[in-house]
C-alpha cells in the first residue's frame, strides 16, 4: 500500500456540519471522499461498495445512538482487514481504543488503525498525518486518551526491556501477529509468545487488567511518539 | 414478656405508683375501649362491615396502647388488607376480644364506681347525713371498707387489665417478620425505581450534552482548522500573518480547553463503557486511568441494573480519588466479589488511611449510594492505613 498521493476515505458522521467540513477538508488536501456516510449501516455498505483505502468515524451514530460507529468499525476490520480506520470519539476512556487495536488482523500487516478525540481534526496538519500513518498500517492512539498510562507508577518500565522484547513490542504495535513477529526476527513462535510474556511482566500488566497485547503496544505507543502528544 | 412503661413503673414502686399519671392513663384506655365497644358489637351484628370495623379498630389501637404504658404498634402499609392476608384475619379476632374485654372492663368498672360510691355515702351517713337513697341494707362500715380497698385497689387491677389488652393487642396487631421482609422488598423496589429515575436524568444530561454542546465545539474546533489554512494562503508570510494565526491559536485553546473540561464532566456522569460493557470493564478502565499501580479483581462476569452498575462504579471512582488524593498510596486494589445473595465491593489501598466522611462530601455520596441500594459502606481505614472501603450491598433481584 503506498498513501503518498490520493487516498479514497469513506467518512461516517451523523452530524452534517462535521460531516461536510471533514469532506471538504479531506479534499482540499487532495484526498477523495467516496462517501460520506450518515449512520451506521450506511457505512458498512459504502466499505463494502467502494472498498475505501481508510474509513474515518465516529462512534456514536444512529440507528441505535450507542457505539455503533465502533462496532461498524471493528467489523470492517474484520471483513477488510486491508482498510485502515480512523475512529473520532468524544469519550475519554480507553476501551474503545483497546477494542479497536485488540488483535491484529489476519495476514501479513492489518489495517492501521487509530482512535483520535473530534477536536483533533481542527489540529489540520497532524490530523492529516496521522491519516497517513494509519493508511500505512500504523496505529494511532490519542495522547489524551493513553496519557494517564504515561504517568503511571511505571513511566520508565519501557527501559527495563531487552533489545530484543522491544524489537517485539514495536513489531506488535505495528500490528503483527505473533507468528510473523516470529518469521521476521527469525525465532519460532514460542520464543515470541516467550518474550511478550517477559514484556507482560516487565510491564506489570496482569491477565484481568484485559487485552495485555494491547495494553503493552499502548504503552510502547505512548513512549515512542511523543510527536503527537502536544 | 411485653414491655410496657406502666407495668415497669408499678414494679418498680408500687406504693408510688398510685400516684403516677398510669393510673389515669390505664383508666382512660379501658374507657376509651368501653366507648367503642359498642360500635363493635353493631358492626359484629351487620356481618359485613365486621373487616372495616376490625381495621378502623386496629388502626386506633395501634396508636392507643401507648395509654397503658405500650410503644405504638407500626402499622402495615395503606389501605384495607385483603382476605388472603392474615393480617385481616387477625384484626378480625382482635375485635372480638376487644369485645369480650370491653364488656369486661365495662362491668367492672361499672361495679367498681357503684362500690366507691357506695362507700363515699356510707361515710356520709355514719356522719350523720341523712342518707340521701333513703333506707340502706347494708352495713355502713361494710361499704366503706370495701369503698376503700376498691378505691386503693382499682389502679392496680385497672393498669393490669388496661396491660393485659395492650399485650394481646402487640401481639395480634404487629406486622409479622415474613410481612416486614415483604415491605422491606418493596422499598427496595421503589428505591431502585428511584435510582432509576437518577439515571435517566444523568443520561438525558449527558446525550444532550454529547449531541449538542460537544458537537458544536468539536465543529467549531474543525472551522478553526480550516480558517487557519485559509489565513496561511490569504495573508502573505509576515507579521499579519502571525498576529492572525497568533489569535487563532489563542482563540483554539480556549476551544480545546472547553472540550476537555466537558469531557472529563460527561466521563464522570457516566463512563460509555460502563454502559456498553458493564461494571467489571469499566472497574478496569478506571484502575488503568489512576496514576499509580492498580490492580482490579472481578469476579462473575454477569451484568447487574444499570442504576445498580452505575452506583457501584461512582462507589469505586471515589474511593480511588479519594485515596489519590489524600492518602498517596503505592499500590490500589479494587474487587468485585458475587455471591447468590450479596455482591461486594471493594477498594483499598496501602496509603496513609484515615478517610472519614468529615473529609468533604465524597464520602456522604459513597454513603448514600450504598443506603439506595439496601447495602451498607463500610469503611476501615486507621491512622496511618491501610485502607479498606467495602460496599455490601443484596443482589438485585
Amino acid at each position: 500500500m503506498s498513501h503518498n498521493g490520493t487516498m479514497r476515505v469513506v467518512i461516517a458522521e451523523d452530524a452534517a456540519l462535521m460531516r461536510e467540513g471533514l469532506a471538504a477538508l479531506l479534499q482540499r488536501f487532495g484526498h477523495q471522499v467516496v462517501h460520506a456516510a450518515e449512520d451506521a449501516d450506511e457505512l458498512l455498505e459504502a466499505v463494502a461498495e467502494h472498498r475505501p483505502d481508510v474509513v474515518i468515524t465516529d462512534v456514536r451514530m444512529p440507528p441505535r445512538n450507542l457505539d455503533d460507529g465502533l462496532r461498524a468499525a471493528l467489523a470492517i476490520r474484520a471483513g477488510h482487514p486491508d482498510i485502515g480506520i480512523l475512529v473520532l470519539s468524544q469519550y475519554l476512556g480507553d476501551a474503545y481504543a483497546a477494542k479497536l487495536i485488540a488483535e491484529p488482523a489476519n495476514g501479513p500487516r492489518g489495517g492501521g488503525a487509530g482512535y483520535l478525540l473530534k477536536d483533533r481534526v481542527g489540529r489540520v496538519t497532524d490530523f492529516m498525518h496521522s491519516l497517513d500513518v494509519i493508511a500505512g498500517g500504523g496505529i494511532v492512539i490519542d495522547p489524551k486518551v493513553v496519557g494517564h498510562l504515561m504517568s503511571s507508577g511505571r513511566p520508565h518500565a519501557l527501559d527495563t526491556l531487552s533489545e530484543r522484547e522491544r524489537e517485539v513490542l514495536g513489531r506488535m504495535a505495528a500490528g503483527e501477529s505473533n507468528a510473523h513477529i516470529a518469521a521476521g526476527l527469525h525465532v519460532t513462535e514460542g520464543a515470541v509468545v516467550k518474550h511478550i510474556g517477559n514484556i507482560f511482566a516487565k510491564l506489570g500488566l496482569q491477565a484481568q487488567d484485559g487485552n495485555r497485547r494491547v495494553l503493552a503496544v499502548l504503552t510502547y505507543l505512548q513512549a515512542a511518539r511523543p510527536e503527537i502528544s502536544r | 414478656m411485653y414491655h410496657s412503661a406502666a407495668l415497669t413503673a408499678l414494679r418498680d414502686s408500687p406504693v408510688r405508683f398510685w400516684f403516677t399519671r398510669w393510673p389515669w392513663m390505664s383508666l382512660a384506655y379501658l374507657a376509651i375501649g368501653g366507648l367503642l365497644w359498642v360500635p363493635t358489637l353493631l358492626a359484629f351484628a351487620l356481618i359485613g362491615t365486621i373487616p372495616y370495623w376490625a381495621h378502623a379498630l386496629a388502626i386506633a389501637e395501634r396508636r392507643l396502647v401507648r395509654l397503658a404504658g405500650y410503644r405504638p404498634i407500626p402499622g402495615r402499609r395503606r389501605g384495607l388488607p385483603g382476605l388472603q392476608e392474615p393480617m385481616l384475619w387477625r384484626e378480625i379476632a382482635f375485635a372480638l376480644a376487644h369485645m369480650l374485654i370491653g364488656l369486661f372492663s365495662f362491668v367492672l368498672l361499672v361495679v367498681a364506681s357503684a362500690l366507691v360510691v357506695a362507700g363515699f355515702m356510707a361515710v356520709f351517713l355514719m356522719a350523720g347525713v341523712d342518707a340521701p337513697l333513703g333506707r340502706n341494707h347494708a352495713d355502713p362500715a361494710l361499704l366503706v371498707l370495701s369503698g376503700a380497698v376498691i378505691l386503693i385497689a382499682a389502679p392496680y387491677v385497672g393498669t393490669l387489665l388496661a396491660y393485659v389488652k395492650g399485650a394481646l393487642a402487640t401481639v395480634l396487631l404487629s406486622p409479622r417478620v415474613e410481612e416486614l421482609q415483604t415491605q422491606v422488598t418493596s422499598l427496595a423496589r421503589a428505591k431502585i425505581a428511584e435510582l432509576d429515575r437518577f439515571e435517566g436524568e444523568r443520561q438525558r444530561i449527558e446525550r444532550d450534552l454529547h449531541d449538542g454542546t460537544q458537537q458544536h465545539l468539536a465543529t467549531s474546533a474543525m472551522r478553526l482548522g480550516m480558517l487557519e489554512l485559509e489565513v496561511r494562503e490569504s495573508f502573505p508570510p509576515g507579521p499579519a500573518q502571525d498576529s492572525a494565526l497568533e489569535s487563532l491559536e489563542a482563540v483554539r485553546r480556549e476551544n480545546e480547553l472547553a472540550l476537555d473540561t466537558l469531557r472529563d464532566v460527561v466521563h464522570g456522569l457516566r463512563p460509555r463503557t460502563l454502559i456498553d460493557d458493564g461494571l467489571g470493564a469499566a472497574l478496569r478502565e478506571l484502575a488503568r486511568r489512576v496514576p499509580i499501580l492498580a490492580t482490579v479483581d472481578v469476579e462473575g462476569a454477569g451484568r447487574l441494573p444499570l442504576p445498580v452498575e452505575s452506583s457501584l462504579y461512582y462507589i469505586a471512582s471515589e474511593a480511588v480519588t479519594n485515596a489519590i488524593k489524600h492518602a498517596t498510596p503505592d499500590h490500589l486494589h479494587i474487587e468485585l466479589a458475587q455471591t447468590a445473595t450479596r455482591i461486594m465491593l471493594t477498594v483499598s489501598d496501602d496509603g496513609l488511611g484515615g478517610a472519614n466522611s468529615a473529609r468533604g462530601t465524597g464520602m456522604v455520596g459513597m454513603y448514600e449510594r450504598a443506603a439506595l441500594l439496601s447495602g451498607e459502606l463500610i469503611v476501615d481505614s486507621p491512622p496511618g492505613g491501610p485502607t479498606r472501603i467495602v460496599a455490601d450491598i443484596p443482589r438485585p433481584r
